[in-house]
This record gives C-alpha cells, sequence and structure tokens, in this order.
C-alpha cells in the first residue's frame, strides 16, 4: 500500500502525467493564446484582443448553440438512464455465463462499429420512409411521416445507441458489490420485492447512476460525429461548431468554442462529483 | 474575375458549335490533342507525383481518373495522386496546409469553381500559368480565361433547380417554386448556399452587394428546409429516399445523378439560372517540376479529346473549341439558347470577399430557424 507522500505513486503515474502535461495542458495553453488572437480574412493576426470572447458571449447564436448541446446532453443522459438501469439490473440478474456473455456483446456491439456506419444505419431506420415510420403508419399509429432524422430526436436515439454501455457498466458494477442479503432481509422484514427494490437496491446504487451519468453527460456534449451525420444542420452544437470554425481557419473563434465546451464538461463533473460526495456521506451516515 | 454575362454565355454557346472551323485553321497541332514541346512538362526522367483536386461526387471524377491513367501510362517518372472532395470543404484544408507547410501544398493542381478560383486570388493560392507551356490555351474560349492568368476555364455549369421527378408533380420552374406551401419541409441544400440566398435578394430588388432581403427572406422561409447536406452522395440520398423533393444546385451533378437512374431532375429557372465556370489551376508552393508537371497537364486537358470528355461526362458547356456536346445532352433545356440568353453572371471577386459573413449569417439566420 503507498503510504501518502510515496515517492513510488507520483512515479507510477509520471507517463499518464506526461501525456496529460503534453496533450492536454500544453494543448489547451496554446489554444488559449490562440483564443486570444485577432482574426482576419482567415489568417490569425498578431496582437491581444478580447474580441472572440465578446463576439461568443454577446450573440445569442451562440448561446442558443450552447443550449442546445446541453438539451443533448441532458437528453441523452436521461434517456440513457432509462433504458441503462433496468438493462444493468436485468443482467445482474443472470446467472448463466453464456446469457450474460451475449448481453455484454449486445450492449458493446455499437462500439465494435465506425460512426459512420452506424450513423447511415439509423437514417435507415428513422428516416421518413424508414423501417419506424413504415411500421407507424402500416399500424395506422400515424397517418404521415414522423420526422425523427435530421432532428434532435434522432440525434439523440443514435447518442443513446452508442453511450448506453457507459451507463450500464458504472451501475452493473455497483449492483455486483451488493450483497444479496439485503434482499432477503428486507423480504424477512415484510418488504415486497418493488419496496426492496425502490428502498434498498436503488439508493445503494445511486453512485453507480451518478458515474454513469457523468460518463454519458461528458461524451454526449462533445459528440461531433453523430450530430454531424444525424443532425441535418438543425442540430447545432459546440462540436460541430468549432469543426465548422476550423474548417474555415478561425481558430480563434473555435479555441474560445472549445473552452466553453471545456467549461460546460467541467461544471458538470462538478456537479455530479457534489452528488457523489453527498450520496457517499449519506451513505456512511446511515443507521446500521 | 470576369463577370460572365448572357452576352459572353451565348458567344460560349454559339461558339461550340463553330469550334470545328477554328479549329481547323489553327496551328501547333492542337486540333490534334498536341503536347507541349517537352512532353511531362520537361521534367525528364525524375519522378514527380503531383496530387490532383478532383470534385467529389457523380461523374465529376471520370475524365480526372482516366486523364490521370492514360498520363501516368504515357509518363511513368510522374504519380498523380487524386484527391477528391467538395471545394468547400478541401479548398480550407489547402488553406489551412498554406499557412503552416507553404512548401508542401496539399494539393498541387486541380479542379475548382468560379467561387474558389476568386477567393483563391485572393489568399494569393494559385501560379500563374505559363501560356507558351499551356500553348492549348489558344482554343479556350475567351470569356473562360483570365486575366492574371491564375487558372483557365475547362467548362461552365449552371445553377437551377433540381427535384425529385417521382414524388413532385409537375415539375418546377421559377426560383419561386423553391417557396411553394406545398413543399414546406420539403427542400434541401447545400451547406452555405448563399446562391439561393442572393436570387431571393435581387427578386426583391438587392443583390451581392445588398444582400439583406436575402437573408430576411431565407430567415423567415427556414422552415422550407428539411435538411441540410454537405456531400454529393449525402445530397443524393436525402433527395432519392424521400426526405426531401426539392433543391437548387448544378445542372452537371443533377443530369448526372438522372443518368445514374435515380428519380431526379434539372430544371433552369425560367428567371434564369446562376452560371458557374469550371477553371484547372495550379497552386503556390509547387516545386518547379510539379509547376512544370501540372502545367503539362493543365495544357493537356484543354485538348478537344479531354475536354469532351469533361464536358460529356459531366453535362457541362465546353470551354473549349473545337468541343460540343451529343445531340441528346445538346437538345436538354439546360443548353437551349433561351437558357443560355437568361443565364446570370456574378461578380465572383465580390463573392470572395463576402463568402466568410455570408457564412456567419447562414448559420445564424437559416440554420438557426430551421
Amino acid at each position: 500500500m503507498l503510504g501518502r507522500f510515496d515517492v513510488r505513486g507520483y512515479v507510477l503515474l509520471s507517463p499518464a502525467l506526461a501525456v496529460m502535461a503534453v496533450f492536454f495542458v500544453a494543448a489547451m495553453v496554446v489554444l488559449f493564446t490562440f483564443s486570444l488572437q485577432p482574426f482576419s480574412g482567415s489568417v490569425m493576426l498578431p496582437g491581444t484582443t478580447l474580441d472572440n470572447y465578446r463576439h461568443f458571449l454577446g450573440d445569442r447564436y451562440y448561446w442558443g448553440v450552447l443550449l442546445t448541446t446541453m438539451k443533448l446532453g441532458g437528453l441523452a443522459t436521461a434517456l440513457a438512464l432509462v433504458i441503462g438501469y433496468p438493462t444493468a439490473y436485468a443482467m445482474h440478474r443472470i446467472r448463466r455465463p453464456l446469457w450474460r456473455n451475449v448481453c455484454y456483446f449486445v450492449l458493446f456491439s455499437p462500439l465494435l462499429t465506425s460512426v459512420v456506419v452506424r450513423s447511415y444505419g439509423w437514417s435507415l431506420l428513422l428516416g421518413d420512409r424508414g423501417l419506424i415510420n413504415s411500421v407507424l403508419q402500416g399500424l395506422h399509429v400515424t397517418s404521415g411521416p414522423v420526422h425523427l432524422l435530421y432532428e434532435l430526436s434522432g440525434v439523440t436515439i443514435s447518442l443513446v445507441h452508442i453511450l448506453l454501455p457507459f451507463m450500464v457498466f458504472p451501475i452493473l458494477g455497483v449492483l455486483g458489490q451488493l450483497d444479496d442479503s439485503l434482499d432477503e432481509a428486507a423480504s424477512d422484514l415484510g418488504a415486497s420485492r418493488w419496496q426492496t427494490f425502490w428502498r434498498v437496491t436503488i439508493p445503494l446504487t445511486v453512485q453507480g447512476v451518478l458515474v454513469g451519468c457523468q460518463l454519458v453527460f461528458a461524451l454526449a456534449i462533445s459528440a461531433f460525429a453523430t450530430p454531424s451525420l444525424l443532425g441535418g444542420g438543425r442540430v447545432q452544437v459546440l462540436a460541430t461548431l468549432i469543426y465548422g470554425d476550423v474548417g474555415e481557419l478561425n481558430w480563434p473563434l473555435a479555441a474560445v468554442e472549445s473552452y466553453a465546451l471545456l467549461v460546460l464538461a467541467l461544471l458538470a463533473i462538478g456537479v455530479f462529483n457534489w452528488m457523489l460526495g453527498r450520496s457517499r456521506r449519506a451513505a456512511g451516515g446511515a443507521p446500521a | 474575375m470576369q463577370n460572365l454575362t448572357r452576352r459572353q454565355l451565348l458567344a460560349l454557346a454559339g461558339t461550340t458549335l463553330g469550334g470545328a472551323a477554328l479549329a481547323a485553321c489553327g496551328g501547333g497541332g492542337t486540333a490534334s490533342g498536341g503536347s507541349s514541346p517537352k512532353p511531362g512538362g520537361g521534367v525528364g526522367n525524375r519522378k514527380v507525383k503531383v496530387t490532383m483536386f478532383v470534385f467529389l461526387g457523380g461523374n465529376l471524377g471520370v475524365m480526372p481518373k482516366a486523364f490521370a491513367k492514360d498520363y501516368m501510362t504515357k509518363h511513368p517518372n510522374v504519380t498523380i495522386e487524386i484527391y477528391e472532395n467538395s471545394n468547400t470543404v478541401g479548398y480550407p484544408k489547402m488553406l489551412a496546409a498554406k499557412q503552416t507547410t507553404p512548401d508542401q501544398p496539399l494539393v498541387n493542381l486541380g479542379f475548382f469553381n468560379a467561387q474558389t478560383t476568386a477567393q483563391g486570388d485572393l489568399d494569393d493560392m494559385w501560379n500563374k500559368l505559363d501560356y507558351g507551356v499551356v500553348k492549348n490555351v489558344k482554343n479556350v474560349l475567351p470569356v473562360l480565361k483570365r486575366g492574371n492568368q491564375k487558372g483557365v476555364g475547362l467548362g461552365t455549369d449552371q445553377l437551377g433547380i433540381v427535384y425529385n421527378s417521382k414524388s413532385l408533380t409537375p415539375a418546377p420552374t421559377a426560383w419561386s417554386d423553391l417557396w411553394d406551401d406545398k413543399l414546406k419541409g420539403k427542400a434541401t441544400y447545400f451547406d452555405y448556399y448563399w446562391e439561393g440566398v442572393y436570387m431571393s435578394a435581387r427578386a426583391a430588388g438587392g443583390g451581392l452587394n445588398k444582400m439583406d432581403p436575402g437573408w430576411t427572406f431565407w430567415k423567415q422561409h427556414a422552415k422550407w428546409i428539411r435538411t441540410i447536406v454537405t456531400s454529393n452522395p449525402q445530397y443524393l440520398d436525402v433527395l432519392t429516399n424521400g426526405t426531401a423533393e426539392i433543391t437548387s444546385y448544378f445542372n452537371g451533378t443533377g443530369l448526372q445523378w438522372k443518368q445514374s437512374g435515380a428519380p431526379l431532375d434539372y430544371v433552369p429557372p425560367k428567371e434564369g439560372a446562376i452560371s458557374v465556370p469550371v477553371y484547372l489551376t495550379t497552386v503556390k508552393g509547387n516545386t518547379s517540376d510539379q509547376e512544370a508537371v501540372s502545367q503539362d497537364i493543365v495544357n493537356e486537358m484543354l485538348t478537344p479529346k479531354w475536354a469532351e470528355q469533361w464536358a460529356t461526362t459531366t453535362v457541362q458547356v465546353p470551354g473549349v473549341n473545337g468541343v460540343k456536346l451529343p445531340s441528346d445532352l445538346s437538345s436538354l433545356p439546360a443548353f437551349k439558347q433561351q437558357t443560355v440568353d437568361k443565364m446570370i453572371g456574378l461578380d465572383w471577386v465580390t463573392v470572395a470577399k463576402q463568402t466568410a459573413s455570408w457564412k456567419q449569417r447562414w448559420d445564424q439566420d437559416v440554420k438557426a430557424n430551421i
């Protein structure tokens, strides 16, 4: 066990710290200097200015993009949680290794394919003449196509498909650490299965839920390929904005937008960490 | 950059029919597809590799790829790599390469539309063609020769209406049809399609220097747009899979899609289609050998054989004397006299200067409201 000021810990961490220092910290410093440079005629000019920040923060358009980014993150996280928790619970209850491995594979399979292939696959399903609309109209649930593709809904659905493993596995990990005798104890004390789940299992898995939400939210707000391919220009998020500005060689504005995305991600991580801390304290202070 | 007027377009289309006589009178072996005096750009046996920018999608790559294969067979020391992309996406990458590694350009030569060519003038992207090497430039129609010699025209496309002929009947006939109430939510456009905004501004008394009426109109009618696309393959997919039924795009690409079996067709609007020349240019930063080979390639492409293949496969008005479209293409509405008479020419220099600000307006007024 390493002591608090054990040098060996820092030595072990040094490769990771070096990578972070070069490829993250240094990059962010360079980006910050870019964000302060004037820009005109596809060229960064010498000098320092806050105009890029003023332009970004003072224009309603960019606040709209920021809002859409947060909305996409929130929707994807909520939907991933609604689908992911029952999935994790069901996988936890599977005893046979073969079926559990099949579930792992099904869950992981989106990550095994290219995002472009996956997105075009979703466009076939979600299109106005896609499978989903064909079924809905065939069953007379709708009279005309429901616009899912090139809408926030389509982007959200595709993102949830990709990010579901990041919600399921933290919850699954926490479920795996629960003592089975807790369920028995609750049952012995007269709790129904639903009461046991609601009042025992869920509170004990909050930390897994929060970690899953943290991961999914951070990945969703920084998603680029899916909003780009399935958003149809309608779903404008910070990542696509950054790509567009880099394409125009407007590095200063792209740098400002990158920092905006970083701040958003850090805020989200901060909020979730605060909730995690409260959850741990609540669990630590629970009566025996 | 020349502003292509109706009179000039009339001359361009008309002289293709009389081009055979001019070619017969011409010298220097150009009518027979003559080469430069020093084959292969005069680089001897030195190995030279050049990268050529080619438009992505449809048949736009057919002639360049066939040419590259033929040229490399004749000049085994030369390797031509094809870089396929849209000008919209590829040109900024060229600019980035120019700023970071000016002596290693992303591409060495290529095909560029009028807007990108004008932008390249402003960005000092192009080399001046040596007409002593590119001798076949003398067979290019005057309207497609550039005063600064930075590039030369190979053909002219036009922007009009492309629509799904299976789902949209009767066929549209005017720019205003794009905004028909029954087409709300059924239009698609290429990203940053300022040309459409220009036509709306023009209809309201504005123009390239007064685009606000167009931006206001497009902002108010943003809901007519179902989706924005960023590549030709995506465009084709959206127009044929039922997502959208109408757009405004190039005659050449629209008719190529039709030829490939898609249920699409092109209509020149009765108010006039926008003429868009296509230029061949060489890029600054080339080594002397690369520049020599690149200019030799440009010269070869201006021969009737390759110019005709370009015009036929891309369905464009040929820019070289002695070349004419086959009758099945020349009889199309896009090439009829009344269409040519009404062609709208643009001041591409103004376009290039305004592009950056127009892109911001597009993001804020159009994309934010669709």
